[in-house]
């Protein structure tokens, strides 16, 4: 019968349609389109002037192209390179290559503009020592011999176990030379070596081919062997920083689409030398922009993509800009509201998306309601919204909902999944109070930074300082680091635990360094049952584990942070975490709260930023992290910001010129409600609450203090445990059971059958005609009146059955299952 | 296995080729698997199609395995019909998703082609036992020369006393170097070895030597010289990869030796027939030691496990499992009832065969690479760049003898004279006197090298 009802709603949630992934074919590579040159104004040339003087120092060559509109694109492919003199350089794809001592000049033209840059050339006599660290170990790296994937997994690969992007040099001088009897290097007749018969596949390797003659890394190798594998004099100059050029951020409007990168590293002795063939090459997006092991960015999309180049532990990362005309585009958006459409509509215009229109009040209204309180509103709420005229009535309702408790208890039971809020963690004396104190920091609105103070310095009983528990759900210092990081920083440092991070500037140091400011923080039992009691010790020190070294305290961006002796290292954390310049803190709040308003984050995952996972709208975060810091932290400020702004408000419907845009923001993401907003929904609409352990009926899914065992409907929609800070933990994948749990389950159907469907039992009682029933609930579900048809179908499907609540109850089943009431959109 | 769709590209070119050279082609000798194809395969394909690994489900480490019937009954082998059978048709393939080897480059010409005609000329097998290892039925290579002077030291991974100790042998670079006790004049130079030596050790009367050898992760090889002559004499068993210790027992009956393919196996020494092939440990087999009564076996592997076993039977008698780490070193005692073992850990184990319990243990700087006994006392070397003396009933340190700048990696004593020499990283040999205490001699083993490699520094 329900089929019956089902057929009749032909829109009926449908999972396999509306949840299907795509799966993701492998992606065509990017093709490398001619360059145009055009009318130039000027050309610049990198280097301004050559010099080499060592012979196996090779340099890149960047020509970039100015034009009199403000454009710019690289001309590196176009151009031509001509020594005046032969026989010094020869020059091939841009590269420069060193042949003989002597000095000459360069010409550089293209597009009928030249320019010449001088060439010097000296030591060629003198063989060139290669540096095992920046020229073994870099070529290692560079050929993937390192990766975590291969031969730098924790125990290697075949046997063969050197460490993940060379963080520990002095493992790999043992592990390349002298290990398992030297068998990977043969110094007599370098070529033999195992170490480079393998990944040419002279001798099988299950890697595959890695390595060709024909490669700089394959020269490095072979010379460092024949050079008796030497290892660096202690006093050798040391890397001190890597450059990229070009070095600003640049926009590219098509058919400019491609940017050969420059790579320079500086040394303490001052020397410089080009490593663009040396360096390793990532980009934040493939399927917007890939770059070519020799530094070749090709842009595939429109967008910003952040180009990673690594060398050894340094990291930087380059942003480009690709934009292109789309036919038949004509901007048109709405008038901001305030300056976070301002930053919105201006990289959509510069990528040629058009935001979507405007959404309806009925749109807005349920969207608010869900984001800001976790609740649907009351069908009087939504009537009342929905018949009023007021040209402010969304502003006002903004208003009204911040200030309402399930506003706090809301957004307090967010921060619960973050801070791992659980039985397990803080007993549950410990879940009510530190609830609780979260709950009453949003209803007072406590500064953010007073927040977060609060929480990492809290020192004494948690029972009596709820904040305490911060620290208590950690159960040594390596926990408390990587929460703490998380959290706050927006970093994930779990890998540098055990190694250099493979993507990011955080090392192993850099780990232990911060974790020096938790290294003091102790955990003892308190006399009363559930009772724990955190404060500082005095002293401890904490010790890298591979270099034995006791690291001081260290944060990000900063470096070493003198904290006095006598001094609280944690008030010494709190004090540079919350600094208005601190660069993390108030950039990881906003692109929480956005996260949570918006559905994806600007820096997306919002624990991890990083260089190379820029954010799609750098000015946007900037802006809202500014105006935090400006209103002294001050969330719900943010929250009525960005909930006030044309971009929260657009339509989740797109246009012809927005449909392909999944992050920049130009039409409101449709989403499934989460697990706890789906349930309270569901016994808002029928009128008939759940019942949480031992916790007062009508408490709200959305405001638990802790996650309920047991909820199979929770469960199957992704209710975390609350084992990680993660906010990857809430599962949002969609699943078989999703669909069962809504469409046959003990949690919706008692509540539509025997005494359940109580909301249409009050109308029917109440004698309401079948109109004014399906009205309500379509107001109490869908926040919106049914339309005509709908009405109409659930009419003819009511007058066609005997049994006129039996009829009723599969009319808001069908409700209930439809797309439109699980999700938010 | 499932014939694969694949164009060859070359096919017209080959008809063509096979037609205009035909006459040609028949007047020159038949090609010979055991000798031109096996070395190809074992070279190129049977690392992903071996006894490790079998991908595709497809394996030809032999020749049954190679000309096997799949079960839907296709065969990578159609003898006559080279464009019929994968095993020359994916070696052409055009495409190189589906060309063999994969990931790598194509096979040069010279080398498909002699497969073809193989295959065309009726694919016959010329190896003997259609079940034995390819590995085990290719003939012995012919090793070419040594370099006449080493651009650099060669690191001495083997060292043996002459039986009348008036000689050292040294593994070099597809040699064995011999020097004068203890000057270190360069003796005699004795060829058709493999690359590198990790193992060597004289017959009881002293006329032949047993060379442990290989090219690390290519090949490995067991032969025997004559020592006098420097003639080989035999070569006992090919293998996938570099054997790295021999061991010949006290009686003369048994030649034991590990390698790096994670074998252990046993020869009669007086036939070179191999008896016994223990599959028993996980890792590369680093050394092997025979009890002095010629009865047991100990093997130590990189896998951390040390094990005894019977000589005559194979049987396994027991296995120590306190090791932490890799191992590099196994001696017998002289009583044969405790076994020692070393490597990575920072201690030596004695342990008792009885039982596989602990008896004593001993703590050592750096990693132990390499432990003899002579007498009473055992003697070891390794990472910490030095050889140490100690008392095998107490295990007790005894004399230590440095003036080593790099890891050593070889030992020898010699009894009578109260010699015992050591060869290391940096291609030196050093030679001590025993009872006197004191350094005899140092030379560089690498012909022609006199400079220094310099110290590697301690962490």
């Amino acid at each position: 019968m329900r089929a019956l009802v089902a057929a009749l709603c032909s829109f009926v949630f449908c999972f396999s349609v509306a949840f299907a992934e795509q799966s993701e074919g492998e992606k065509p590579l990017p093709k490398l389109e001619p360059i145009y040159v055009g009318q130039l104004q000027r050309i610049e040339v990198l280097p301004a002037a050559l010099k080499i003087s060592t012979p196996l120092q090779k340099v890149q060559c960047v020509v970039s192209g100015f034009y009199s509109d403000g454009r710019v694109q690289d001309l590196t492919r176009a151009t031509e390179f001509r020594p005046l003199v032969g026989g010094i350089v020869m020059v091939s794809d841009a590269l420069v290559k060193p042949v003989s001592n002597g000095k000459t000049e360069m010409m550089v033209s293209v597009g009928g503009v030249a320019q010449k840059i001088s060439v010097e050339v000296s030591g060629q006599e003198t063989p060139e020592k290669i540096s095992f660290q920046y020229g073994t170990l870099a070529a290692l790296s560079k050929n993937g011999c390192n990766s975590g994937g291969c031969h730098g997994a924790p125990s290697g690969k075949g046997g063969f176990a050197i460490s993940m992007v060379a963080f520990d040099p002095e493992a790999d001088k043992i592990s390349l030379t002298r290990d398992f009897m030297n068998r990977r290097i043969n110094m007599p007749e370098p070529e033999s070596s195992l170490l480079l018969r393998k990944p040419r596949m002279q001798v099988p390797h299950r890697g595959g081919l890695k390595l060709r003659k024909e490669d700089e890394a394959y020269q490095v190798l072979v010379d460092w062997i024949s050079q008796g594998c030497k290892f660096d004099e202690a006093d050798a100059a040391r890397l001190v920083g890597i450059r990229v050029d070009p070095s600003l951020s640049r926009t590219y409007e098509w058919p400019a689409h491609s940017q050969q990168l420059r790579v320079t590293a500086r040394f303490t002795d001052g020397s410089e030398r080009d490593i663009t063939r040396l360096a390793m090459y990532s980009s934040s997006e493939e399927g917007l922009a890939t770059v070519s092991e020799g530094g070749l960015v090709v842009a595939r999309g429109r967008g910003q993509v952040g180009i990673s180049v690594r060398f050894l532990d340094n990291v930087e990362t380059c942003y480009l800009t690709f934009v292109r005309k789309v036919e038949g585009f004509e901007w048109k958006a709405p008038e901001p509201a305030n300056y976070v459409d301002v930053k919105v509509f201006e990289k959509l215009r510069l990528l040629q998306y058009q935001p979507s229109e405007t959404c309806s009040d009925e749109e807005f209204l349920r969207r608010v309601f869900v984001d800001v309180t976790g609740l649907l509103p009351k069908v009087e709420e939504t009537v009342g919204f929905l018949d009023d005229s007021d040209k402010q009535k969304r502003s006002k309702l903004i208003d009204r909902l911040l200030e309402r408790p399930d506003f706090a208890r809301f957004w307090a039971f967010r921060w619960g999944d973050l801070l791992r809020i659980s039985p397990t963690t803080v007993k549950e004396a410990g879940t009510h109070k530190y609830n609780a104190w979260i709950v009453k920091a949003w209803e007072e609105n406590l500064p953010y930074d007073q927040f977060a103070r609060q929480l990492l310095t809290a020192q004494g009983s948690t029972l009596e300082l709820p904040p305490a528990n911060f620290f208590r759900t950690t159960a040594n210092t390596s926990e408390a680091t990587e929460m703490a990081a998380q959290i706050f920083l927006g970093a994930r440092v779990q890998c540098a635990k055990c190694h250099n991070h493979p993507f990011e500037k955080w090392t192993q140091d850099n780990y232990y360094g911060l974790g020096a400011f938790f290294e003091r923080v102790q955990r003892k039992k308190g006399p009363r049952t559930d009772e724990m009691v955190i404060y500082n010790a005095r002293r401890g020190e904490i010790t890298q584990p591979r270099t034995g070294k006791k690291m001081p305290p260290w944060a990000p961006g900063t470096g070493e942070v003198a904290v006095g002796e006598s001094s609280d290292r944690l008030v010494a954390f709190a004090d540079w975490l919350t600094a208005p310049d601190n660069p993390y803190f108030a950039r990881v709040e906003v692109n929480r709260i956005w996260w949570q308003l918006m559905g994806k984050g600007i820096v997306e995952p919002i624990d991890d930023f990083r260089e190379s996972n820029p954010p799609t709208n750098p000015e946007l975060l900037e802006a809202l992290a500014k105006d935090f810091v400006l209103h002294k932290f001050d969330r719900k400020h943010i929250l009525k910001t960005i909930l006030s702004s044309r971009t929260y408000q657009a339509s989740s419907r797109t246009n012809a010129f927005n449909q392909e845009d999944e992050k920049n923001f130009s039409h409101a993401r449709q989403q499934v409600l989460t697990a706890e907003q789906l349930l309270d929904a569901v016994c808002q609409v029928t009128g008939q609450p759940e019942k949480y352990g031992n916790l007062p009926i009508g408490t709200r899914a959305t405001q638990l203090p802790a996650p309920q065992p047991g909820n199979a409907f929770l469960v199957a929609f992704g209710q975390p445990s609350r084992q990680s800070s993660c906010a990857c933990e809430r599962q949002s994948q969609p699943s078989l059971t999703q669909a069962l749990q809504l469409s046959n389950s003990q949690t919706v159907e008692s509540r539509l059958k025997n005494g359940g469907g109580q909301f249409i039992r009050e109308l029917a009682a109440k004698k309401k005609g079948d109109e004014e029933i399906i009205e309500s609930l379509y107001l109490a579900a869908l926040c919106r009146r049914p339309r005509a048809v709908e009405l109409q179908h659930a009419k003819t499907f009511i007058a066609s059955h005997a049994d006129r609540s039996v009829a009723l109850e599969d009319v808001a089943w069908s409700v209930l299952n439809l797309r439109e009431f699980v999700f938010r959109h | 296995m499932r014939m694969r769709k694949c164009k060859i590209r070359t096919v017209v070119f080959f008809q063509t080729f096979a037609c205009f050279f035909g006459s040609l082609m028949a007047a020159e000798k038949t090609v010979s698997f055991r000798e031109q194809i096996a070395p190809l395969l074992l070279q190129q394909c049977q690392t992903c199609h071996g006894p490790s690994q079998q991908k595709g489900g497809y394996r030809l480490d032999t020749f049954e395995f190679l000309s096997r019937k799949d079960e839907d009954g296709e065969t990578a082998l159609v003898p006559g019909d080279p464009d019929k059978s994968d095993l020359y048709k994916l070696l052409v393939c055009s495409d190189s998703d589906e060309r063999m080897p994969k990931k790598a480059d194509p096979m040069g010409k010279a080398e498909t082609e002699l497969v073809r005609r193989w295959i065309l000329e009726g694919a016959a097998f010329d190896g003997g036992d259609k079940k034995a290892a390819l590995v085990e039925i290719v003939p012995p290579k012919m090793h070419s020369n040594a370099p006449e002077v080493y651009a650099l030291p060669l690191p001495v991974t083997a060292l043996a006393f002459s039986p009348d100790g008036s000689e050292l042998v040294a593994g070099g670079l597809r040699e064995l170097t011999v020097w004068s006790v203890p000057d270190g004049r360069l003796l005699r130079r004795i060829t058709n070895v493999a690359p590198r030596t990790f193992g060597l050790v004289f017959s009881g009367d002293g006329q032949v030597l047993a060379v442990a050898s290989g090219a690390p992760g290519e090949y490995g090889e067991v032969r025997l010289f004559d020592y006098r002559s420097g003639e080989m004499r035999a070569q006992l068993l090919g293998s996938i990869d570099a054997v790295l210790d021999a061991k010949i027992s006290p009686d003369g009956r048994w030649l034991v030796t590990g390698g790096a393919d994670h074998s252990v196996l046993i020869f009669d020494f007086s036939t070179g027939a191999l008896v016994r092939r223990l599959a028993v440990h996980s890792d590369a087999v680093t050394a092997v030691a025979i009890s002095p009564d010629s009865t047991l076996m100990a093997s130590v592997s990189l896998d951390r496990a040390a094990k005894v076993f019977d000589l005559g039977s194979g049987k396994l008698v027991a296995t120590y499992r306190d090791h932490q780490n890799p191992l590099y070193a196994v001696a017998f005692t002289p009583s044969g009832r405790e076994v020692m073992s070393g490597g990575r850990d920072k201690v030596l184990h004695q342990w008792s065969i009885a039982d596989g319990k602990k008896v004593r243990e001993m703590p050592v700087e750096g990693d132990v690479l390499k432990m003899l006994v002579s007498g009473e006392q055992l003697f070891f070397a390794g990472s910490g760049r030095k050889l140490v003396r100690a008392n095998i009933a107490d295990l007790r340190q005894g004399s230590v003898f440095d003036g080593f700048n790099d890891w050593v990696y070889s030992v020898a004593i010699h009894g009578p004279t109260s010699k015992v020499a050591a060869g290391g990283y940096d291609g030196k040999v050093t030679v001590w006197d025993v009872s006197e205490g004191k350094k005899v001699g140092q030379f560089s083993a690498s012909p022609g090298w006199k400079g220094e490699t310099g110290a590697f520094s301690k962490k």
